[in-house]
């Protein structure tokens, strides 16, 4: 134990108040820490109260954040999900999941799809294989370190397109010479049939040599898939293979400068994903089309930075930067087998930034490159459906957080130039009151967000011709950018309670109610183009801007954190209209989500159980009838930790195995219901 | 009026294409030996950006390579395959042989219920399964000559004047409106009265009134437009007509409707013809104030000549019964009658069998 880590220990056993001992913590976590992703490892492993960065790029207490976040930190990820992010998301209130066609992931926030909702890792985007939203299901959750949720537009350090929100996915930093290994088995209730178990695999090792870091990760996953009706050919979920591989090295010596250290870090990760699953006979024939899908996805990153923290000033250093660049290429084979297109998406990003602070002004300031490029063909009919098409645009931000002890204030500006949609600037300001004592905390966040997105390739290039099959969808080069003004507000109140009970231990009490609004224009959606489809006898859906959309809800939040249990009660209503007063479909209105773990120190065991409801979902007009519009999710999850070395894992996912009916589409019955099956896992893992 | 047309016509208006390939008269046939429940096929009808017609001769079971100009006048090939649609040969003969006739047995009714497919029914059938309704199909079944149905190529404008075959008199329909989609225009109109004079119209009155870009309903005001055939066809040879002028125009004018005069020029033809550029409907019943703009392709506008195919009153296949766009037989069988005789006809599949759309297998027989 060096140092600080005994003056740690100290702290956190002394009777000060729990926000001081944070805050005492924070300034001892921060000292020697070059990185935001060391402090968060740091603040984690220690239990104590979130460090985030999401907000102002710099880290903040969670209590000390000027935006709302909510953190799921790895403990929780490594207790929710063994293989991609997509097994954790469902945990965070609020976040609505869907699964799409494809078979992947997709996320709703506050009414937002997930075409404005920015998935980023390490404060950088992802591609999106769809041409617009992220597939969770891509995200090797063996590489988290936390995840920050951002509600609405708060941030102008992300783009403005985050209309819904940010997640920001921080990836784990450099552990001293260390492998493991973990292995997982899994069986869906409905399982096909010879195929009983899936399996997951994934091995980290990190090494330390001079003055560089190395790490690698590899994650192995064979999921077998299910199906609801063997009797049919159609399978309900694809059988997969994916395949991560991660290698990274760090360096924190470099001596560019004269009188600052520099740290440079280069990340690469490949991904290869295998899909296959039956949907059909070839009506007529004896031959059975399935859905196909084989990607392949490199990502290289690159980054420079000076250190955050001022060591001998022990506080944030009077001047820092850090400069990104990440390179990522996706070639994607997919579609129904006699309907195959290739896909091929680059995407290219440079970023720097400049943080400037002094004793209560934090000024961040940067700017970004960014370039998309997409191509799609269907080289059986040789049609081209994109026809390799790019983009590109260049950012610059400022964003300046204002900090007295009672309250925070931060403003930004974002400016941007599109190649095809010229100059756009967009502004939020968010603020945070404190009030109250020690023992009644209370904190009062509001922000205003401005966003802007201009409409995707696809959404302006793509020509979907199923016109042998009646109908087409086609992209439109006269779409106008989406705009939209949000308004969050978010009150919190702590404190301890139970001091006194005889029955119960202390506990910490936190209270949060969220209401948020905005109002949306030129929104883009696919939209049937009556004149097209009369001239040419097919049905024609054209993507179109929307005027107006109106987005509303409120989230209200109870958390009850005794030294062993927690308890968390979390409800989100939504409501979501265009102008014409109608709802805006795959928006539930109600969704509760509620969890409780428990610890047990001794045995070293953690128990996480949670349930998900969501009802009254808007649907397409088109469903001839409603099977059904809420459901219940139920997950309980168990580690436990034997010894240093060996942990081991139990899961049963989808307890009362609620999935959507086998039957909903061929009765064209709308049913909200996801396409899941109970899955029980088996898991260890060894430490070496 | 001759309302017989050429089936090439009618398609390419209908499709708008036209017609393309060599200009060969020759034509190669793939003979197939008949076979009782033999499949055919699968023959390709192309791909989903060009697509192409397979013609089939009954005669001989086979099919026949043809350019479209070739079988616009062509008496060879029977039946037509193009994408989803079936199209019978209703081409004039030099032997005045009677166009291609179609009859469907509904045999298998029990695959629509109270007008909704039976998915399973649909979904779970086979083509070997459905093998014994196709063999129970005998010439027994033959209906008489009029069961038939061919394929009818119309005038949307056809009708607007009633025949009184005793006297030879013709006067105005008045009732019978039509709906016009014109130059951003809606317009619907009657031929409100007319004076005969001989085989023509000395004069007639177009009654309209206009639905103007942005609005929901027609005027409530009508306007007559009085048009002095006689005079008119003195100095020219078809007279056009612009709803949009309330007027008539010439050619080089964004005209909507037109009438041909008379060759002796005394008067205009029993005829109305629509525009290229434009589409229109019937409204015999009157019931239409206005037209929605944003959902007019579900209100049936046609160009000026359509074809209403026979197969289209027993359709052969059902959409995406699972969700999932497949074309799915109802493997019904159809009798086909051309001038040698009747034939059984039922279609198996629109797939080959990798899947890929647009490729017909069928049974057929001769009867």
């Amino acid at each position: 134990m060096n140092n600080n880590d005994s003056q740690l220990d100290l702290i956190m056993k002394s009777t000060l108040p729990s926000y001081i001992k944070t805050s005492i913590v924070l300034y001892f976590t921060c000292f020697n820490l070059t990185s935001l992703a060391e402090v968060i490892h740091q603040a984690s492993d220690n239990h104590l109260e979130h460090i985030v960065v999401s907000g102002t790029r710099t880290p903040k207490l969670l209590s000390n954040s000027p935006v709302s976040i909510q953190v799921i930190d790895q403990e929780t990820i490594q207790i929710l999900t063994q293989g991609t992010l997509a097994g954790a998301l469902n945990y965070i209130p609020g976040v609505v999941i869907s699964r799409n066609v494809k078979g992947g992931y997709n996320i709703q926030m506050q009414g937002f799809d997930g075409d404005h909702v920015l998935v980023l890792i390490n404060s950088q985007p992802l591609i999106s294989p769809a041409g617009s939203a992220v597939d969770l299901d891509q995200i090797n959750a063996n590489e988290i370190e936390q995840i920050e949720v951002l509600r609405g537009a708060a941030s102008v350090m992300y783009g403005s397109s985050a209309m819904g929100g940010v997640i920001n996915i921080i990836t784990k930093d450099y552990d001293e010479n260390q492998a493991t290994i973990s292995t997982q088995i899994s069986h869906y209730a409905d399982a096909i049939s010879g195929e009983p178990l899936s399996y997951t695999t994934r091995v980290n090792a990190s090494i330390s040599s001079d003055d560089w870091d190395y790490k690698i990760s590899l994650l192995h996953i064979d999921d077998a898939g299910f199906d609801y009706e063997p009797s049919t050919i159609k399978q309900d979920a694809s059988g997969m293979e994916k395949s991560f591989i991660n290698l990274s090295t760090k360096t924190d010596s470099l001596n560019l400068l004269s009188n600052n250290k520099v740290t440079a870090e280069v990340k690469y990760q490949y991904l290869h994903e295998d899909k296959s699953r039956p949907v059909s006979v070839v009506p007529g024939q004896d031959s059975i089309i399935s859905y196909l899908s084989e990607v392949e996805q490199n990502q290289v990153d690159f980054s420079l930075s000076t250190a955050v923290f001022n060591n001998e000033q022990h506080e944030i250093q009077q001047g820092s930067w850090q400069l990104n660049a990440r390179y990522i290429n996706h070639k994607e084979t997919s579609g129904q087998s006699n309907s195959i297109r290739d896909t091929d998406i680059n995407l290219a990003e440079i970023n720097g930034q400049y943080i400037s602070s002094r004793k209560e002004l934090e000024i961040v300031s940067g700017g970004v490159i960014h370039f998309d490029n997409l191509e799609q063909i269907k080289p059986a009919a040789g049609t081209i459906e994109i026809d390799d098409e790019s983009r590109q645009n260049i950012d610059a931000f400022i964003q300046a957080n204002w900090i007295e002890p009672n309250y925070q204030i931060l403003a930004g500006m974002r400016s941007q130039y599109d190649s095809d949609f010229g100059f756009h600037s967009a502004a939020s300001v968010s603020t945070l009151n404190k009030f109250g004592d020690k023992e009644n905390q209370w904190q009062w966040r509001n922000g205003f967000g401005q966003g802007y997105r201009v409409p995707s390739l696809k959404e302006r290039f793509y020509i979907f011709d199923h016109s042998n099959l009646g109908y087409m969808v086609l992209g439109s080069v006269d779409l106008k950018a989406e705009e939209a003004n949000t308004i969050n507000t978010t009150l919190s109140y702590n404190t301890e309670v139970f001091k006194s009970s005889s029955w119960f231990n202390q506990a910490q009490l936190n209270v949060e109610v969220n209401a948020h609004y905005a109002k949306t224009k030129n929104f883009i959606e696919t939209i049937r183009d009556a004149e097209k489809s009369a001239e040419t006898q097919l049905d024609i859906s054209v993507y179109q801007n929307v005027a107006r959309a109106t987005i509303q809800g409120l989230d209200f939040s109870f958390d009850l954190t005794f030294n062993e249990w927690s308890g968390q009660i979390n409800y989100s209503y939504l409501d979501a209209r265009n102008e014409d007063g109608q709802r805006l479909t795959g928006r539930p209105y109600h969704q509760l989500k509620t969890n409780v773990t428990y610890h047990n120190y001794e045995h070293q065991l953690d128990v996480l159980f949670y349930l998900v409801y969501q009802s009254n979902e808007a649907y397409q007009s088109s469903y001839s009838q409603v099977l059904n519009n809420h459901w219940f999710n139920a997950n309980i999850n168990i580690n436990q930790t034997i010894n240093e070395q060996l942990s081991w894992n139990l899961g049963i996912n989808n307890l009362l195995n609620e999935h959507k009916d086998a039957d909903a589409n061929s009765l064209n019955a709308f049913d909200s219901r996801p396409v899941s099956s109970r899955n029980l896992t088996l898991g260890m893992n060894y430490q070496f | 009026m001759n309302k017989k047309f050429t089936l090439a016509a009618c398609l390419s208006a209908a499709l708008g294409l036209t017609a393309c390939g060599s200009s060969s008269d020759s034509t190669e046939k793939t003979i197939i030996e008949p076979e009782a429940g033999l499949i055919y096929g699968p023959f390709t009808t192309g791909s989903i950006g060009e697509p192409t017609f397979a013609y089939l001769d009954l005669d001989t079971l086979s099919m026949i390579e043809l350019t479209e100009e070739q079988a616009n006048t062509s008496t060879e090939w029977d039946i037509a395959f193009k994408r989803t649609g079936i199209f019978l040969n209703n081409n004039d003969s030099d032997d005045e042989i009677s166009p291609v006739g179609l009859y469907f047995t509904n045999n298998n009714s029990d695959f629509i219920v109270d007008g909704s497919a039976v998915v399973d029914k649909f979904v779970n059938a086979t083509a070997d399964g459905e093998l014994d309704d196709f063999i129970a199909v005998t010439s027994v079944d033959v209906p008489a000559d009029d069961q038939f149905s061919t394929d009818e190529t119309n005038g949307i404008l056809d009708d607007f004047y009633n025949y009184d075959p005793a006297t030879h008199q013709v006067t105005a329909a008045a009732d019978h409106y039509y709906i016009v989609n014109s130059d951003t225009t809606i317009t619907k109109f009657s031929i409100s009265a007319l004076t005969q004079a001989g085989y023509g119209m000395s004069d007639f009155t177009i009654s309209f009134a206009n639905q103007l870009s942005g609005a929901t309903e027609f005027d409530t005001v009508t306007t007559d437009l009085l048009i002095d055939a006689a005079t008119e066809c003195s100095s020219n040879e078809v007279i056009y007509v612009d709803f949009d002028v309330n007027n008539i125009v010439t050619s080089g004018d964004a005209w909507d409707i037109k009438i041909p005069c008379l060759d002796d020029s005394t008067g205009a033809d029993f005829t109305l013809t629509l525009a290229d550029d434009a589409t229109a409907r019937q409204d015999f019943t009157n019931s239409y104030d206005g037209i929605p703009v944003a959902s007019i392709s579900y209100y049936g506008f046609k160009s000026d000549q359509y074809t209403i195919n026979a197969i289209a009153s027993a359709p052969w296949y059902k959409y995406s019964l699972e969700g999932n766009n497949k074309i799915w037989s109802q493997y019904g069988v159809y009798l086909v009658k051309n001038a040698n005789g009747v034939f059984k006809l039922q279609i198996t599949s629109y797939y080959d069998i990798d899947g890929n759309s647009g490729n017909y297998s069928f049974r057929v027989e001769a009867l």
